[in-house]
């Protein structure tokens, strides 16, 4: 337990110490401050304008997990640093968690400051913020952190998997479009209605919107929790794997 | 200490380690040889957990490696071959981070990094970013991180890889201090670092263990005979012939010096032959200025053992 902490701890660390999370931390929040903007200015109701901002953090992740992840084994395989981290009397199996908390934890902080465009606009338009429910946001952010645990998942998979940080973001990338752009699209997906069943419960997107809209759904949780375990064991087995 | 059985280990068709079996007692200093390619490092590999074995099995004091890894892994302290280590943390965030992973006791976490910080020579050197240090310096981190958990066996991979001359020796005094306390195994492909060090040499060619035996055993086992070097002055062919008919004396070489001196290349199979060429160097009124024993080095052995497997490397 002790070592799943001081590995958590180093992963954390090393985002903080690399140029590229900050230029991701810039991108996320000009992104999402813009599209929040831009969302309150067109709305006149707040819930839709928080429905919309859930989606613009969505696409926000569809570019800052895959390189949050990527360097997470592939770059440690590169340096051989992978060897020391093994040949340590830590379990596969920490490392990986301590990874994937690592990455969260680092995702999560990115997010906070979006909580503060609401505290902005109840000091610009008390009235407007007056009709905003707490419930909605809270669950909108709640899947916001689900949905970003099975891609960081999918993203320690990808980078396990590969020795070089550009295939592991783009298998992550690819992956995460099809849902995303599936979900967008839905409607026009294909004829066939299966096809488009399938699109839509696998829609993030929508997932968030209704989340957002105060709908908690059992599903969603179960989709996204099993998403996550079934990928951090792929990444427990791809690590074990290397021999 | 280390029990090694039957370990083989193949990489999709290729077989990098075959059929090696030995044991290391506790205290002993064991040179690791071979050329680029033999199997070296996938052997060290394996001793360390890292790499599973196709067949065979390790102990490491008493623990298998592959049923209880974590506690096989806290006995060894093991430096791999390019020494990798986090460029982007100091030199003390490193060491402690590592402490911390190998499970060193909080309370005793300062003192251990301190103690090995002052074994490895760097003292001044805790605030650095690793990525800044030279290569030596890199070196003896990494030596300093094998080396915070106080394991009982050291497992080293090149330690001198890479350095230069001055750094080579220092690297080398290290690993004399270190040998006092604990059970070392290090690989090398040079030669005089293993002779110097090492109490008992192994040699591995293409994945098999070829030669396992303390340095002088294994120069009388291979090289046998002793090679004398006298310098005579006189008629070449007559010297020969009088040197031929030595007993004792197996083959004779010359090879044509300055002002009619000869130096003689004399196979024997034991080196008090001298005493006789001498003598009948004297009966014959020869003029001999140097008589002397040529000592074979390792690199003989090595080149004995290892010779016309050029082509490992190819293969790899």
């Amino acid at each position: 337990m002790r070592s799943f902490f001081v590995l958590w701890k180093r992963e954390l660390s090393a985002l903080f110490l690399s140029p590229i999370a900050y230029v991701m931390l810039m991108f996320f929040l000009l992104v999402t401050g813009c599209g929040f903007y831009w969302l309150v200015k067109e709305n006149l109701e707040l819930t839709s304008a928080v429905q919309g901002l859930m989606v613009v953090i969505w696409f926000c992740m569809l570019i800052v997990l895959p390189i949050l992840t990527m360097r997470t084994f592939a770059e440690e395989r590169k340096s051989g640093t992978f060897e020391t981290l093994l040949t340590a009397p830590v379990h596969e199996s920490s490392v990986v968690l301590a990874k994937f908390a690592g990455v969260l934890t680092f995702f999560l902080m990115m997010c906070a400051p979006t909580l503060l465009y609401l505290l902005i606009v109840r000091h610009l338009d008390p009235e407007m913020a007056m009709l905003l429910d707490p419930g909605p946001v809270l669950g909108g952010y709640l899947v916001v952190g689900l949905i970003a645990s099975a891609f960081i998942a999918l993203g320690l998979l990808a980078s396990a998997l590969t020795s070089n940080q550009i295939i592991a973001a783009i298998s992550t990338f690819s992956i995460m479009s099809v849902i995303f752009f599936g979900g967008l699209f839905e409607p026009h997906l294909s004829k066939n209605p299966m096809v488009r069943d399938i699109g839509g419960y696998l829609s993030s997107a929508l997932h968030l919107m209704e989340a957002a809209r105060g709908i908690f759904d059992t599903r969603t949780l179960m989709l996204y929790l099993s998403l996550t375990i079934l990928f951090l064991f792929g990444t427990i087995k791809a690590v074990e794997a290397r021999r | 200490m280390i029990k090694v059985q039957n370990l083989t280990k193949k990489f999709s068709g290729h077989t990098a380690v075959n059929d090696i079996s030995f044991e290391v007692k506790r205290g002993e200093i064991i040179g690791f040889l071979g050329p680029n390619g033999a199997g070296k490092t996938t052997t060290m590999r394996m001793l360390t957990g890292f790499l599973h074995p196709t067949r065979g099995s390790v102990e490491i004091a008493g623990t298998d490696v592959f049923e209880h890894p974590l506690e096989a892994r806290r006995h060894i302290g093991y430096m791999p071959e390019s020494c990798p280590l986090y460029l982007d943390m100091r030199v003390d965030e490193y060491l402690t981070f590592r402490a911390q992973i190998k499970g060193v006791p909080r309370r005793a976490l300062k003192a251990r990094r301190n103690a090995v910080k002052e074994q490895c020579g760097l003292t001044d050197t805790g605030r650095r970013i690793i990525g800044q240090l030279s290569k030596g310096y890199k070196q003896r981190v990494g030596l300093a991180d094998s080396l915070l958990h106080d394991p009982d066996l050291l497992i080293l991979d090149e330690p001198t890889a890479g350095l230069d001359p001055n750094q080579i020796r220092e690297v080398r005094e290290l690993i004399r201090q270190l040998a006092e306390r604990h059970t070392l195994l290090l690989s090398t492909h040079i030669l005089p670092e293993a002779e110097m060090a090492c109490q008992r040499i192994m040699i591995i060619n293409q994945g098999r263990l070829v030669a396992s035996d303390t340095t002088e055993s294994l120069q009388k086992r291979l090289l046998g005979d002793a090679l004398i070097v006298a310098d005579i002055l006189g008629s070449p062919s007559e010297i020969t012939e009088g040197l031929n008919g030595l007993s004792g004396v197996d083959g004779v070489e010359s090879e044509a010096l300055e002002e009619g001196w000869n130096q003689y290349r004399i196979d024997s199979a034991s080196p008090n032959v001298r005493s006789q060429i001498f003598d009948c160097a004297v009966s014959k009124g020869w003029k001999l200025r140097e008589l002397h024993l040529e000592s074979r080095s390792l690199e003989d052995i090595f080149v004995a053992i290892t010779h016309g497997d050029s082509h490992t490397e190819a293969t790899r």
